[in-house]
């Protein structure tokens, strides 16, 4: 990971500088950044598949806003802490990415409410296809999913490809 | 319509309560404050004594705060094992604070000190924040604002009674919280304020806890210690108004709904500056009702018997 330090990790809309991502046919695979399990998952399947097809591997990860504090000196540290969070998240995947599917992954990272976000970057970027991990639990697949496959399905610009949280790794292997 | 409010032996019209209850909570809707700083002067102006006034909006922040935590419990934002600290210390600083009180009372002097202490607080509190958003405003074009380094080594470091904070990954002792705790404590058992503004920034550059979890958790101790105060004013003073209470909660429910629309529309800089010019508005009107002479020097009442 020696070109993955926080100060690469770069911003909305510009996809990392790589000679070949710049190629119109290369195929992404967006996979969205949570704190569930079944993100691994979905990470695993969508690495397979980049590695095994010849695509890429890239990552939104959503900063929530910073709820409005008295201090400013407070927020601004809150704001530069979830920035923090975002990059120590970020190049934990990406160490996983590394190792599964042999590249670094394009990192998108935006501040906003998620849905909202990943269909903007849908929208401006070249993503082939989305991939989202679903919780296996019975409180349902969570609340992306829910909302794609659901009411928001309309306004997706790419297929969306939902990966069960609670299948093993060699399933996936044989799968991809 | 006139309701008579049994503590506060007064009468009032309910709609003007509800008003200001309604006020009250879309001011704490758009801010996301308790609204105890704004509601307790507001009492006054109507002609509330402060004793009541205080001890009756004291209840007012459990609602609000209860419906902050659950918020934030959900994305597990509450460290309750420091929660339970700030809590002791809580519960210590407001029956400190509540027999300060009811000497205070017994003296006679009640009302002055938390006049005082209200001009005194908003002033100092508004005047801070009004600095720092002008500074911002100022230095908006260079992002690059100067940050005050967290998790520096200071002689607090040094105290005993070390406890593990898991979810604030910390391991410091356990005084320090204990002692921010009841100075909140003292504060809300006075003031009849939740203190959020002042335990914040305590946690945060005193303690070094990790901003994500320090709203959530300074809201769970707010929940307890004004539950705390309300009830040993109630005790030990008998300065809570029920009717008042609950005529400012119907009002403050109703008037958060509509708070928390619009200040979810303007941006954090532009909202500093309103609160900042709102605390300081009712520090002034404060300090004039102090300083100025009353028309009526004496005043008589005829009462009926």
């Amino acid at each position: 990971m020696s070109d993955g330090g926080p100060q690469d990790i770069i911003s909305v809309s510009s996809a990392q500088a790589d000679p070949v991502s710049s190629e119109k046919q290369l195929r992404v695979f967006l996979v969205v950044a949570d704190d569930t399990t079944e993100l691994t998952t979905a990470l695993r399947y969508a690495c397979l598949r980049a590695s095994k097809t010849g695509g890429r591997v890239a990552i939104l990860y959503v900063i929530e806003p910073a709820d409005f504090q008295h201090w400013m000196s407070v927020e601004t540290l809150m704001q530069s802490e979830r920035r923090n969070e975002a990059e120590r998240v970020l190049q934990k995947m990406a160490a996983k990415v590394l190792e599964w599917s042999d590249h670094m992954p394009c990192f998108y990272i935006c501040e906003g409410k998620r849905t909202e976000q990943l269909l903007n970057v849908l929208e401006e970027d070249n993503v082939s296809i989305l991939v989202l991990g679903a919780d296996p639990g019975p409180k349902g697949p969570g609340p992306l999913v829910s909302a794609l496959s659901g009411k928001l399905i309309g306004k997706m610009k790419v297929p969306l490809t939902v990966v069960p949280g609670n299948l093993p790794d060699e399933a996936l292997d044989e799968l991809t | 319509m006139q309701i008579y409010l049994p503590i506060a032996e007064m009468t009032v019209d309910v709609f003007v309560i509800l008003g200001l209850g309604g006020l009250v909570g879309f001011l704490s809707g758009i801010f996301g404050v308790g609204g105890g700083f704004i509601l307790t002067p507001l009492l006054l102006f109507i002609g509330i004594p402060p004793p009541v006034a205080v001890a009756s909006q004291a209840n007012q922040l459990v609602a609000a705060s209860v419906s902050g935590v659950l918020a934030h419990w959900r994305r597990n934002n509450v460290d309750f094992k420091m929660g339970a600290v700030l809590i002791a210390g809580g519960v210590a600083g407001s029956l400190f604070g509540v027999w300060l009180f009811g000497v205070l009372q017994a003296l006679g002097q009640i009302d002055l000190v938390i006049s005082l202490c209200y001009v005194l607080f908003l002033g100092v509190i508004g005047g801070l924040m009004l600095v720092e958003s002008s500074r911002a405003l100022l230095r908006h074009r260079s992002p690059t604002l100067p940050q005050r380094k967290k998790n520096q080594h200071m002689w607090l470091h040094g105290l005993p009674f070390k406890m593990r904070f898991k979810t604030s990954k910390l391991y410091i002792s356990a005084t320090v919280p204990f002692a921010i705790g009841a100075v909140v404590g003292i504060l809300a058992a006075i003031m009849g304020v939740g203190g959020g503004f002042l335990m914040i920034p305590a946690m945060v550059y005193l303690l070094g806890m990790p901003t994500s979890i320090v709203v959530g958790t300074s809201l769970f101790q707010i929940i307890f210690v004004t539950a705390a105060v309300t009830f040993l004013q109630a005790i030990q003073n008998q300065t809570v108004d029920g009717v008042l209470a609950f005529l400012l909660l119907l009002g403050g429910v109703v008037g958060a709904q509509f708070g928390s629309r619009i200040g979810a529309k303007l941006r954090g800089d532009q909202l500093r500056i309103l609160l900042a010019l709102l605390v300081l508005g009712v520090c002034l009107k404060l300090m004039l009702d102090l300083i100025t002479v009353p028309d009526n020097l004496y005043s008589l009442e005829v009462v009926t018997p």
